[in-house]
């Protein structure tokens, strides 16, 4: 009877600073199964239970029991026989309502990892909850690594919370303030050019400066010829 | 700074220019349209060699009698909502169309199809009314079941309303399937058989005299299950319909008349001079003949006709005909909904119009097999015999075939119009209509190559729209192998799968029509080829079974099975479920449900991945302090767009990218006061939608593009299982000032050349819009000024430069369809929606091939001006050298 | 043909007639929300006049070919002989009209009917949405000008040609080699040259007449060639 609380405070992948206009707050009691031996019809077992206490914030609470030594050679099996590992993770929502979903993962990713999982609770612009996705943090798929058995007990499981973020709005407000600043740039009178004869004509007098070096270098010689 | 804002106007006029370039004298050269007026719905052959039709698509068109060709056509109103419910042809032409309450009624010149006046009302009440137009009266009729019909009358010319709205008390009517308007009439039967009483009362008389007859009475006692039909283009005349023969009534104020003649229901009239002729198909006839009768009204003089007509769809019905003396003209339609115009007595088609294709559900581009000689040069390389001497041995034959095909001038083969060219432009285009017919059309002119009827089937409706999913088995690429292409489409009756498999070169049918014994559920190509190069065809069937076609694919199917992925989109339930079929055996194929995504009481609106034979050539973008930003390429997203009614943002767009393999939202974003219509383009590690902002009363498209990050996780190969990092998004939103009706993006061979979106606007025009200005550039993108950067405005221009089909309207494109020619710099488009529109884009210019405008005279003249001025300067220089030495 | 211009709802009899409504509307609300509940109680119509262009690019039957899409073909509207058009069973709300027709361009336009059947047209701008400038109504929509498709293909120009590169790269290696040894080797042509000032325009006449004289011999050219050589002896 040991259970392990773990309390992680994690706000969304990407921006940390956008929980603050989500207009919606609320629980989310998942309850987490997993069937650690894959066949088509598969036997579900308790894993634990994860409590979003708030869907504002992603406080989560990650309530796992840790693995027997049967669930871990099962665990270490499906690994081997390089088979999936799935999750069914079922939300009790604030009213009551029950939904649940369905997660695969590579077992032996899992192994690797150490059961370093990752649960990706992800909320459509309302709050509600459209789907939970296990996945393992790695750059690729199973490498082969050999994992002792006894490391394979405690799930810590991160859990984030994903929000539906607003979508993009065409940026007017800047363009008009843009045309607005240009508008009263030309009211001021046009941009005084400041800048210096050479600088403004320069385009015009290489040409006669290139041309008048070619003449003279031809025209010495000529006058000396002459003389 | 004025400056640098003219050198960016500037140079935004410059990516405008070296985007878009047709030139006029170009009009025509690869580009072609179809015009079509669509299902013909009604159709009258007026006395000055036209035909007037109205058609399902909400469509009136004039066509010629003598070829027929479109004179004018006009499309009217949206046809998923309104309809054409009446055609008069007078002198003038009058429609009565609409729906839902809202009807118009419109009257147009009859030779020029422009519009001479019009009128329209607005009910309250949504159901369909029933119209008589007689005699300038516009009668509107709204039968209440078991009480009362209402009428209104209205002249037809101005709308002007002619007294009040009638109501007449017809407790018989109880069923509207049992009651119809012939003429002036309004008829009804009591019940289904001959124990039943013929209702009748005229609409345009005052006095409203119900006349009632039992039926047994007109037509004798027999049993059977009885029908009424009004006969079309003849006043006051109704069918009685018994087991599929029908009586002809004239309905008279008096009693009715009943003519001795045993009909199909089908039969129309055409006027012949005062004399009435009925004109009706047989079909019982042999194949390739169609047998035509016509019964003198009045004396009962029967004639049969005997004509060729080659249509294996066969005849649905005829629509209009008109005799003069013993020459007829017949205006039919087939089942195929391709019209044809008949000539008695001598029993021609003088033409036919494949409208079929007004219907074009779905498309796919088809590579021609190699031309004989190209092919033995293929077969060189057979033969893996290293042996140096008989490969030398089969060059030198092999180049002397090639050879004296050159001088002999002729290619030899008879096919010759079918093969592969250089650049791949040539294809085969195959189409499948609405109708049940399949085309293949020659790409370089549009001509059909040929077609195939199915009888019996249709599309499936996916997100309401229909659907028939067309998979590339094998393509002609590996000769002798014959490529082949497998339709799916349902059953018309009992709604279970059909698989049509053909060579879509030929379009000869490659083994039977199979007949699924089950519904599909979904249906997807393996990635992995068996080993004469077929791809095999995974059907899942309602009870989510799965099956493979052709069997052979079995084994490589099982060899991968762990790594084939799929996923269902149930219409019933708003859930997305994920599959694979690990558990599959040689025996059973399994698919075990991996992950679930449910979209709770959102409507999924649309579903879109990346093409799959799409190939990304840049991994990443060069930002402007020459660090990369890698792309997110991930080939197994998902791009899914939902709509839920909200009850304060009223409708809330969703947007979600889902890995296809792990169920993973890779990214989510909602708009909120937005609605339909709402356009996905997923391509590369981008997507594109388009969707309207009720708030602000605009078109709006918004981009989303996924990096990796300066860093790439795993630059040799892509695994949704790993899941390093979630990719960076990216967006940005701008003002689209058209009404999108479809969107593509280009796709071409190796994906070197730039994107573009190709977008089809409710004004006929398609026009394309580079990538490069919409992509996302960060936050108001100064931050990273880079190559090629283009500033942002918020309001995205729609140049007629941009415009690929000119003035070429084509109105209600229902999609476009892309592919790839050999030529990297180009891309086949074909728009289809009323009509067909095939054209070749060049995103980036046609930069692998020299300008059509390259001046060849110039350079020879050059180049011999050049030649001829050193010999004749080196002429000058030794008289010269001459002179000087006598001096 | 005097036409009524109606529209009927079956439970309000609602005629609108054709009136000029000038109408004063305060701009309805600030840019954030300009939406307005649309109320499906009254029917109205736009009405209003398209223009073909001017007399001699009037194409032939342009009024079958012209159409009028309000909100992108959900309500659609046909041009009359006079170009006159009404679109029928229109809600309160706002509009955007566009003009269709292949050949010409014409500005798109956002109609506003409000709750009461005011009407007001304006210009459309997505920008920026509360700003209005106010046209007239009834419509009247003149075409902009024709719609430019194509890019113009250059032509074939004279002095294209001779700036060509190809063409300079031939001429002047050429010009060159004429012209500098003479320019050197003949003191008297200097001397002349200084006499009269002017090195360009005494050079040009000197070297067409040299290239015309080789190329063409013919007495007259000898001639003046003498006389040039004659002139170069004084």
């Amino acid at each position: 009877m040991c259970l392990k609380f773990v309390v992680i405070v994690l706000i969304s992948f990407s921006t940390t600073a956008f929980s603050s206009n989500v207009e919606y707050d609320g629980w989310v009691n998942i309850n987490l199964q997993h069937s650690l031996t894959f066949s088509d019809k598969p036997v579900f077992t308790d894993r634990g239970n994860v409590t979003i206490q708030s869907l504002r914030t992603g406080t989560a609470v990650v309530q796992q029991k840790p693995l027997t030594q049967s669930d871990r050679v099962k665990l270490r099996d499906l690994s081997a026989t390089n088979e999936f590992y799935q999750l069914k993770s079922t939300v009790t929502l604030a009213d009551g309502s029950e939904i649940s979903f369905l997660s695969t993962v590579k077992a032996c990713m899992l192994v690797e990892s150490e059961l370093n999982d990752i649960l990706s609770v992800s909320l459509d612009y309302s709050g509600r909850v459209i789907a939970i996705t296990l996945a393992v943090a790695s750059t690729s798929t199973c490498e082969g690594a050999v994992v002792p058995i006894d490391k394979l007990k405690e799930f810590s499981t991160s859990v984030f919370v994903r929000h539906t973020e607003n979508g993009p709005t065409p940026d007017t407000a800047t363009y008009i303030q843009k045309l607005e600043r240009e508008r009263e740039a030309k009211e001021r009178g046009d941009v005084k050019d400041n800048r210096s004869f050479l600088a403004k004509y320069w385009m015009y007098i290489i040409p006669v400066i290139i041309l008048m070096v070619i003449t003279s270098a031809t025209n010495p010689e000529g006058a000396g010829a002459a003389r | 700074m004025i400056a640098t804002k003219n050198f960016k106007y500037i140079f935004l006029i410059y990516l405008f220019n070296i985007s878009y370039c047709l030139y006029e004298d170009q009009i025509g050269k690869f580009d072609w349209k179809l015009n079509y007026v669509g299902n013909v719905k009604f159709g009258t052959i007026d006395s000055t060699k036209r035909v007037i039709v109205a058609t399902e698509e909400n469509v009136i068109a004039s066509l010629s009698l003598k070829n027929g060709q479109i004179l004018w056509r006009q499309v009217l109103e949206n046809p998923a909502l309104n309809q054409i419910e009446l055609l008069h042809v007078d002198k003038e032409v009058i429609t009565v169309s609409g729906g839902k309450g809202t009807w118009y009624v419109r009257g147009w010149d009859s030779s020029s199809g422009s519009l001479l006046w019009e009128w329209s009302f607005y009910m309250e009440n949504k159901q369909r009314p029933y119209w008589i137009l007689s005699k300038g009266q516009l009668v509107h009729i709204i039968p209440v079941l078991g009480s009362h019909i209402e009428i209104t009358s209205y002249d037809v010319h101005n709308g002007r309303n002619n007294g009040k709205t009638m109501k007449i008390s017809t407790p018989w009517v109880t069923d509207l399937s049992k009651c119809q308007t012939a003429g002036v009439y309004w008829t009804c039967i009591s019940t289904n058989d001959s124990s039943g009483q013929l209702f009748y009362t005229d609409m345009l008389s005052s006095a409203n005299q119900v006349r009632t007859f039992p039926i047994q009475s007109l037509i004798g006692s027999a049993p059977g299950h009885i029908e009424i039909k009004p006969l079309e283009s003849g006043d006051s005349n109704l069918f009685l319909i018994r087991n599929n023969v029908a009586r002809l009534l004239k309905l008279q104020p008096e009693a009715p008349h009943v003519y001795p003649y045993s009909l199909s229901d089908k039969a129309v009239t055409a006027f012949n001079g005062d004399q009435t002729l009925l004109l009706q198909t047989i079909q019982n006839s042999p194949t390739n003949k169609l047998t035509i009768q016509t019964i003198e009204l009045q004396e009962g003089t029967e004639n049969v006709f005997e004509m060729d007509y080659t249509n294996e769809a066969g005849v649905a019905n005829i629509v209009s005909a008109v005799c003069k003396g013993t020459a007829c003209r017949i205006f039919v339609k087939s089942n195929d909904n391709s019209v044809s115009l008949l000539q008695l007595p001598g029993g021609k088609v003088s033409w036919t119009r494949e409208e079929g294709l007004s219907q074009v559900v779905a498309v796919e581009f088809f590579e021609l097999p190699l031309s004989e000689l190209d092919a033995s040069i293929e077969h060189e390389f057979d033969s893996i015999s290293g042996d140096i001497f008989s490969t030398f041995y089969n060059r030198i034959f092999s180049q002397i075939r090639q050879l004296l095909v050159v001088l002999s001038g002729q290619q030899g083969d008879s096919n010759i119009g079918m093969v592969r060219d250089e650049f791949g432009l040539h294809k085969i285009i195959v189409v499948v209509t609405a109708s049940g017919r399949l085309y293949g059309l020659d790409s370089m002119s549009g001509n059909i190559v040929w077609s195939q009827y199915l009888k019996g089937v249709e599309g499936f409706s996916v997100l309401g729209k229909l659907s028939v999913p067309l998979f590339v088995q094998r393509s002609a690429r590996y000769s002798p192998l014959m490529a082949q292409c497998a339709a799916l489409m349902k059953d018309k009756i009992t709604g279970h799968g059909v698989m049509y498999t053909f060579d879509p070169i030929t379009g000869q049918s490659i083994g039977n029509i199979e007949r699924l014994p089950y519904q599909i559920e979904q249906a997807m190509l393996l990635p992995y080829e068996d080993d004469k190069h077929m791809k095999g065809l995974l059907i899942m069937s309602d009870n989510y079974e799965v099956m493979v076609y052709p069997s052979s694919a079995k084994p490589v199917l099982l060899k991968h099975a762990s790594s084939i992925f799929f996923y269902t989109a149930g219409s019933k339930s708003k859930i997305l479920q994920g599959y694979n079929l690990v558990h599959s055996t040689t025996d059973s194929l399994k698919a075990t449900p991996t992950w679930t995504l449910n979209l709770g009481p959102a409507d999924l609106i649309a579903v879109n991945v990346r093409p799959s034979s799409e190939r990304v050539h840049s991994q990443g973008r060069v930002l402007a302090d020459r660090s990369v930003l890698y792309k997110y390429v991930n080939p197994n997203l998902l791009a899914i767009a939902t709509l839920m009614d909200d009850p304060i943002h009223k409708q809330v767009l969703s947007i979600y990218l889902v890995d296809g393999v792990t169920g993973l939202v890779v990214y989510s974003a909602a708009h909120k006061r937005v609605g339909k219509p709402v356009h996905l383009v997923h391509s590369e590690n981008w997507l594109v939608y388009s969707y309207y902002n009720a708030r602000f009363r605009r078109m709006e498209l918004a981009t989303v593009e996924l990096y990796e990050g300066p860093t790439q996780s795993n630059s040799t190969s892509f695994s949704s299982h790993a899941v390093s990092q979630l990719p960076h998004p990216q967006t940005q939103a701008y003002i689209f000032p058209g009404t999108p009706l479809a969107m593509l993006a280009t796709l071409t061979e190796r994906g070197i050349t730039n994107k573009h979106i190709l977008i089809a606007l409710s004004s006929g025009a398609v026009t394309e819009v580079p990538w490069a200005f919409l992509e996302p550039r960060g936050p108001h993108g100064t931050m990273n000024m880079e190559e090629g950067y283009i500033p942002y405005i918020p309001e995205l221009p729609i140049p007629a430069e941009a415009t690929i089909n000119y003035n070429q309207s084509i109105p209600q494109v229902r999609g476009i369809q892309v592919a790839p020619a050999r030529l990297e710099s180009t891309c086949l488009v074909l728009v289809y929606g009323l009509d067909l529109f095939y054209t070749r884009v060049t995103p980036s210019k046609t930069f692998d091939l020299l300008k059509e405008d390259f001046d060849h005279w110039l350079i020879a003249i050059v180049l011999i001006g050049l030649i001829v001025a050193s010999y004749i300067t080196k002429r000058l220089a030794s008289r010269k050298a001459l002179k000087l030495a006598w001096k | 043909m005097v036409m009524h211009k109606m529209t009927f709802a079956m439970n309000k009899h609602l005629l609108i007639f054709n009136l000029i409504f000038v109408t004063y509307l305060k701009v309805v609300s600030s840019e954030n929300s300009i939406e307005e509940d649309n109320d499906t109680q009254g029917r109205y119509l736009i009405e209003g006049k398209v223009f073909p262009a001017d007399h001699p690019f009037t194409p032939p039957n342009w009024q079958a070919s012209t159409q009028l899409h309000v909100n992108g073909g959900e309500y659609i509207g046909f041009v009359k002989e006079d170009g006159s058009f009404i679109v029928h069973n229109i809600p309160s709300g706002s509009y955007i009209l566009e003009v269709l027709h292949p050949e010409f361009s014409y500005e798109q336009v956002r109609v506003e009917i409000n709750s009461k059947g005011k009407f007001r047209a304006r210009k459309v701008n997505h920008i920026q949405t509360s700003a209005v400038v106010q046209v007239p109504y009834p419509l009247k929509l003149k075409p902009l000008g024709k719609t430019r498709y194509f890019q113009i293909r250059e032509q074939w120009r004279i002095t294209d040609f001779l700036f060509n590169p190809m063409i300079l790269m031939m001429f002047l290696p050429l010009l060159l080699i004429m012209i500098l040894p003479k320019m050197l080797n003949d003191p008297e042509t200097k001397r002349e040259m200084e006499q009269i000032g002017s090195l360009t325009k005494f050079e040009m006449p000197e070297v067409s007449d040299y290239v015309t004289n080789f190329l063409a011999g013919t007495s007259q050219t000898q001639h003046a060639k003498k006389n040039a050589k004659n002139k170069k002896r004084q």
